[in-house]
């Protein structure tokens, strides 16, 4: 079932220049989508778009069926999180549980429940024990995990993460590709993730590409990641485990591509012990 | 510039943390109107050693306190000025001919100092002990019966506590970018003033670039965690009168009864 549907969305900022131009796409309840592109390709337009932040002009976006616009906004929200890339700029709390918090307040959570939820949700982010901790005194990779658990609070069924990972430190990183990882796994659900990284985007369901605000490539990771000739010259990276495999292509050895490293070596004893 | 400490506030585990904002914010109203009493010297002794209990009671070094006072520096030599220059009055210490130095001008400095100095500790004696978010509840709270008249109080109070909330982020942005700059030789120390002021609005430039970039985000961030101005919003943390509440309140009334006595009676 599809989640989100996107129709013809063209939008550009007031000075003409089209950013998103005729993009249509579907996003599947429970799937792990990436948006990859590069720079001003238009994915966090995109994304602000499909959380409400911007006003859609030409096109349509319609999440749980119901049409994106002004009367469906606020009800559209609860089911649609978003976290972005700088988490200093959204933590509005003093500590972690006054974070957590502001979604709940503003969607009128009775202060009875407050802490179960935040207890729940602290959890599992693994921020637990940093609930009185200031943002000062967290990391990058931290203020991250609470932010996600500000968003996870307000109980959606979505989760966009605008680039998310792309300002923390490789420590910081990796914890929060587990949360969201876990997120999908656990939690079933739905991912959207606007990332620079191949690696990730290789390891989801669903990747779509966009280049100059049009989609270029959409379909199952294995498929897009695939199409060597239109990622090359569109100047996007290939996952390693790929470029592996087309070096060997390259030298008339047949090699079954892999998602992982762990798969890569397998293939290529597999290799071996048949030579 | 990380030492600057006004508005920031200082997780400690004290009686006067604990207080209700509301009462905080009250007996901050209380104890800045007898500062403004004329209570001469005696009443300013009274509020300072008052201040000075209420600052150990909180756990909160005088060395903090101290440094709260060095951003003022600047404006008490301003009042120095127009004091020399409109106090005519009292010995006359210095005659340069141009210009006269009467002792009433550099008593009236002092004095405004003194109160100045007091004014400040209050207000940062509010801020280093209460959280933000706590802030802005109370001032909601405190401000609530000007709602009827059209004020946005929840609003004012989200600014404030939002400004609270990233002066120290805004204060290492500034470090980061004169840092940046002193590495492609800007001087923020030396050389004549028009090359101090372009020194000046080298940092000025980017920083303000970057508040906008950062208040466009919060923005995004709150809204789209919900936010609308105006709406109505429940509150996690439920304020609730205690016992130490009413003797602080208490307590800065009968501080300014004593300065109203020493000001008009005695």
């Amino acid at each position: 079932m599809d989640i989100i549907s996107v129709k013809d969305l063209s939008f550009s900022y007031g000075d003409g220049i089209k950013v998103l131009d005729g993009v249509s796409l579907t996003i599947e309840e429970g799937s792990y989508t990436t948006i990859i592109g590069h720079n001003g390709s238009g994915k966090s337009t995109l994304a602000k778009l499909m959380a409400g932040l911007l006003m859609i002009k030409e096109g349509e976006i319609r999440i749980f069926d119901l049409k994106l616009d002004l009367n469906n906004i606020n009800k559209i929200r609860q089911s649609l999180g978003i976290v972005f890339q700088n988490p200093d700029n959204q933590f509005i709390g003093s500590t972690v549980r006054d974070d957590i918090a502001f979604g709940l307040e503003n969607h009128r959570v009775d202060p009875g429940k407050m802490d179960e939820i935040i207890d729940r949700f602290a959890h599992i982010v693994h921020m637990e024990e940093f609930l009185d901790k200031e943002p000062n005194n967290l990391s990058g990779g931290q203020k991250q995990r609470v932010a996600i658990a500000g968003v996870l609070a307000m109980g959606p069924k979505v989760i966009i993460f605008d680039e998310a990972t792309s300002m923390l430190d490789p420590q910081g990183k990796e914890e929060i590709k587990q949360v969201i990882y876990d997120l999908h796994k656990n939690e079933k659900m739905t991912i959207i993730s606007i990332t620079h990284d191949i690696e990730e985007a290789l390891n989801s369901d669903h990747v779509i590409v966009l280049e100059k605000g049009k989609k270029v490539l959409d379909g199952d990771a294995f498929s897009v990641l695939s199409n060597f000739k239109m990622l090359k010259a569109i100047g996007l990276d290939i996952p390693f485990t790929f470029k592996v495999s087309e070096a060997f292509k390259n030298k008339g050895i047949d090699i079954k591509k892999c998602k992982d490293l762990e798969g890569l070596v397998e293939a290529i004893c597999q290799l071996n012990l048949k030579n | 510039m990380n030492k600057i400490v006004f508005g920031k506030y200082l997780p400690l585990n004290s009686p006067i943390h604990h207080l209700d904002p509301r009462a905080k914010i009250l007996a901050m109203l209380v104890m800045l109107v007898a500062v403004f009493m004329p209570a001469g010297w005696y009443g300013y002794i009274v509020i300072a050693i008052i201040l000075s209990i209420v600052t150990m009671i909180a756990k909160i070094k005088f060395s903090y306190i101290y440094r709260s006072f060095k951003p003022m520096m600047m404006m008490v030599i301003f009042l120095l000025i127009i004091n020399i220059l409109s106090f005519k009055e009292g010995v006359l210490l210095l005659d340069l001919g141009f210009l006269t130095v009467y002792s009433n001008a550099l008593f009236q400095t002092f004095y405004i100092a003194v109160r100045l100095i007091l004014m400040i500790m209050i207000t940062t004696l509010l801020t280093f002990t209460t959280k933000p978010l706590d802030l802005t509840l109370g001032i909601e709270y405190v401000l609530g019966p000007f709602t009827r008249f059209g004020l946005p109080t929840h609003e004012i109070a989200m600014i404030i506590s939002i400004a609270l909330r990233f002066i120290p982020t805004i204060i290492e942005e500034t470090m980061r970018i004169m840092n940046s700059q002193k590495s492609r030789g800007v001087d923020f120390e030396e050389g004549k003033l028009k090359e101090k002021v372009m020194a000046i609005v080298s940092l000025i430039v980017p920083l303000f670039s970057v508040a906008f970039q950062r208040a466009d985000e919060l923005a995004n961030a709150m809204e789209a965690r919900g936010y609308v101005p105006g709406e109505e919003r429940t509150r996690y943390k439920q304020l609730k009168y205690t016992k130490n509440d009413f003797i602080l309140l208490a307590g800065s009334f009968l501080v300014l009864a004593m300065v109203i006595v020493l000001a008009f009676v005695i």
